[in-house]
């Protein structure tokens, strides 16, 4: 007996098999109607699909024989795959020196015929056959040796179709279980307390978190009704309720203050959630609750600093009153009576007093001014914004009839231009051109006549522009946006007197009505100072309160 | 329009008392220049008094114990039937709240912001009393 020597690519022949996963598979339809049809076509009593593996033969499916597998060394098969492309035939295999000692040949089943047609996969490699078995010796039509290779590719079909369909349930099966870990993951982890309850208030399933606030293991919930884990009371006077509702179909959610045994007293945010089956029946509830203990805390820290700003602003507000009263009332009676002295007859003959007297007037009416400015600057801050149609041509016609003295005095010329309509506050206006116009007319070279223009220009976006143009000592490069900070002055007291709040007056009155003001100057020959309105305001910024 | 004969100052402030009437006086007023450093002195005045003479008086808004507000309100029965009695609100703040106040009542005739000077004395003897409206 010859035994069949390993086919030349054996290792990788092998691999290939068992990739397929067919070897030691229950019997299967599909494959016994291939051994069916071989041995009716061959019209042998014997079919056989054999598989070679490293150390046997083994049949997925077999017509005439009780034996599953055989021991490689005597197979057949085991040298019909040295030829791929070959259906192998043993005519009389008494007359074969392969077989003629092989026990299934000198035994049972007594082999004398054989023919198998190699099972080959697209790389070439033959798994094994589609073979039949006579104990007669006898031979095989060539349709039928044709009829047997068409049946070995069939099973080849077969178990690359097998080979995919495994592939693809693992796959599926593979991403049902990441899905259901990730879905175990975010219910169980959760900061939310989680349960489903049926329809006879007793708890199916809860995550973590909700053992863990009630302190309780899972077997002490799961099974148990809600009267058992909170108790009869809360339950039937507060979750029953709720609970009912819910399982006739309603969302349910309230807050409420639960004194859990893991946590103690939090407060809650609970949700009950009807689950509803395909025909409509409520199968049960999922109740979500969600603490919002943190939530609280931080609401209530929030409260308190809120709290205490207010108390601040009231402490400013106050502040600002007794400045603008109590500050007031003494600088006044300084100034009227300083100026009341100037007049004195006595000390006009003094060689000194009306030069120190000078200095007390000029130096109250300057503390005057200042007070004035910081409590209208003070109280722009409070200041309600009053939204209205404004005409800016009799704001300036106002403003030019309250500085007419200083005007006359300057000898100033002023030009006002016609002005658009727009919206603002129309005294928060008045006041800011009053400062500008002012500005203008005081910081003017002595030997120069103030000459002044007001302008407008409306932008194509709808913006008004303003401008307020002088021929006045201008403003150094670098300085041009200092100058609307609070309490900056440029220049000295004596030379221009003021308090150096009027143009942060000008910025705030701008802010509050969502615009801009700027400044582009030449010193020596002039500024132009220019207000920027939005074309249409909805909500003005700053207090809005009355 | 009848001139005033009689000024009366209610102010707790002194100084200013002493200036409104100096400055009254140098407006050209001869007449009875009458001060009170709290409204309740001045209620008694005007209790006491048959209120005839042609009379304008200043009241500070800002006195402790009754403001001037306050001090108005309890006089307004007193002046009621008295069209020669004109009282004015004085302020040192130009509040605009302040302002509103006293233009809702309208026992006051008018809002003065302090102080008043000679040639506010002037026209007020002309007979023109400063509306609500020109004063800042």
């Amino acid at each position: 007996m010859q035994v069949a020597p390993p086919t030349p690519n054996e290792a990788e022949r092998l691999e290939r098999l068992r990739r397929f996963g067919v070897l030691d598979t229950l019997p299967q339809e599909a494959f016994d109607h291939i051994t069916a049809l071989a041995s009716a076509i061959c019209d042998t009593p014997i079919a056989l699909i054999s598989l070679v593996d490293q150390d046997r033969q083994w049949f997925k499916s077999r017509v005439g024989l009780d034996a599953t597998q055989t021991s490689r060394e005597v197979a057949f098969c085991a040298h019909a795959i040295h030829e791929p492309g070959q259906v192998m035939v043993v005519e009389d295999a008494t007359k074969d020196p392969r077989f003629q000692d092989n026990p299934l040949v000198t035994g049972q089943p007594d082999i004398r015929f054989y023919a198998g047609a190699p099972i080959v996969t697209g790389e070439g490699h033959a798994l094994g056959t589609v073979c039949v078995i006579d104990p007669r010796s006898r031979s095989l039509s060539d349709a039928q040796q044709m009829a047997l290779r068409s049946l070995a590719r069939l099973v080849l079909t077969l178990m690359t179709h097998e080979e995919e369909q495994r592939a693809l349930m693992a796959e599926r099966e593979r991403a049902a279980a990441r899905a259901s870990e990730i879905q175990t993951a975010l219910t169980a982890a959760g900061l939310d307390l989680l349960s489903f309850v049926d329809t006879h208030y007793v708890y199916r399933y809860v995550n973590r978190c909700f053992t863990d606030y009630w302190a309780r293991p899972e077997a002490d919930i799961v099974g148990h009704t809600i009267a058992h884990v909170m108790g009869q009371t809360v339950f039937s006077t507060l979750v029953k309720p709720c609970f009912d509702r819910t399982l006739a179909g309603e969302e349910v959610a309230l807050e409420a203050t639960i004194d859990f045994p893991g946590k103690g007293l939090r407060p809650v945010e609970v949700s009950y959630l009807p689950v509803v089956a395909g025909d409509g029946t409520v199968q049960g509830v999922v109740v979500r609750s969600h603490d919002i203990h943190a939530l609280r805390q931080r609401e209530a820290r929030l409260q308190t600093m809120v709290d205490e700003l207010e108390h601040k602003t009231l402490e400013q507000q106050r502040f600002i009153h007794i400045v603008s009263h109590d500050l007031r009332e003494p600088i006044n009676t300084i100034c009227n009576f300083a100026g009341l002295l100037t007049e004195d007859a006595h000390l006009q003959a003094s060689p000194t007093a009306p030069r120190y007297l000078d200095y007390v007037v000029s130096g109250g009416q300057r503390t005057k001014v200042l007070l004035e400015d910081l409590i209208s600057f003070l109280q722009l801050e409070q200041h309600a914004v009053a939204l209205d149609e404004v005409n800016l041509n009799r704001i300036a016609h106002d403003v030019r009839d309250d500085l007419q003295s200083a005007l006359i005095q300057a000898g100033a010329s002023l030009h006002i231009h016609p002005l658009p309509t727009v919206q603002g506050d129309a005294s928060l206006l008045r006041i800011l051109l009053q400062n500008l116009l002012t500005n203008a007319i005081k910081f003017c070279p002595r030997d120069r006549k103030p000459t002044v223009n007001i302008d407008a220009r409306q932008a194509e976006d709808g913006r008004t522009h303003l401008r307020v143009t002088d021929n006045g000592i201008g403003i150094p490069p670098g300085q041009t946006e200092r100058i609307f900070d609070i309490f900056t002055r440029l220049h000295n007291k004596r030379d221009f007197p003021g308090s150096g709040l009027g143009l942060s007056i000008c910025r705030r009155i701008a802010d509050l009505h969502a615009g801009r003001i700027h400044v582009r100057s030449q010193p020596g020959q002039g500024s132009c100072f220019e207000l920027e309105l939005p074309g249409t305001l909805q909500r003005p910024r700053g207090n809005t309160a009355p | 329009m009848s001139t005033f004969e009689r000024f009366v100052l209610i102010d707790d402030n002194e100084p200013d008392n002493v200036f409104h009437e100096i400055m009254i006086r140098r407006a050209g007023f001869t007449g009875e220049v009458l001060v009170f450093y709290s409204g309740e002195e001045a209620l008694d005045f005007f209790r006491r008094d048959d209120l005839s003479i042609p009379t304008c008086v200043f009241v500070d808004i800002n006195m402790p114990m009754m403001s001037g507000f306050e001090m108005a309100e309890a006089a307004a029965p007193l002046i009621a039937e008295k069209p020669s009695v004109v009282l004015m609100m004085l302020t040192s703040s130009g509040s605009p709240a302040d302002r509103a106040r006293a233009q809702s009542m309208n026992m006051i005739k008018g809002y003065v912001t302090k102080p008043v000077t000679a040639s506010a004395v002037r026209e007020l003897l002309d007979g023109q009393i400063p509306a609500f409206s020109r004063l800042r």
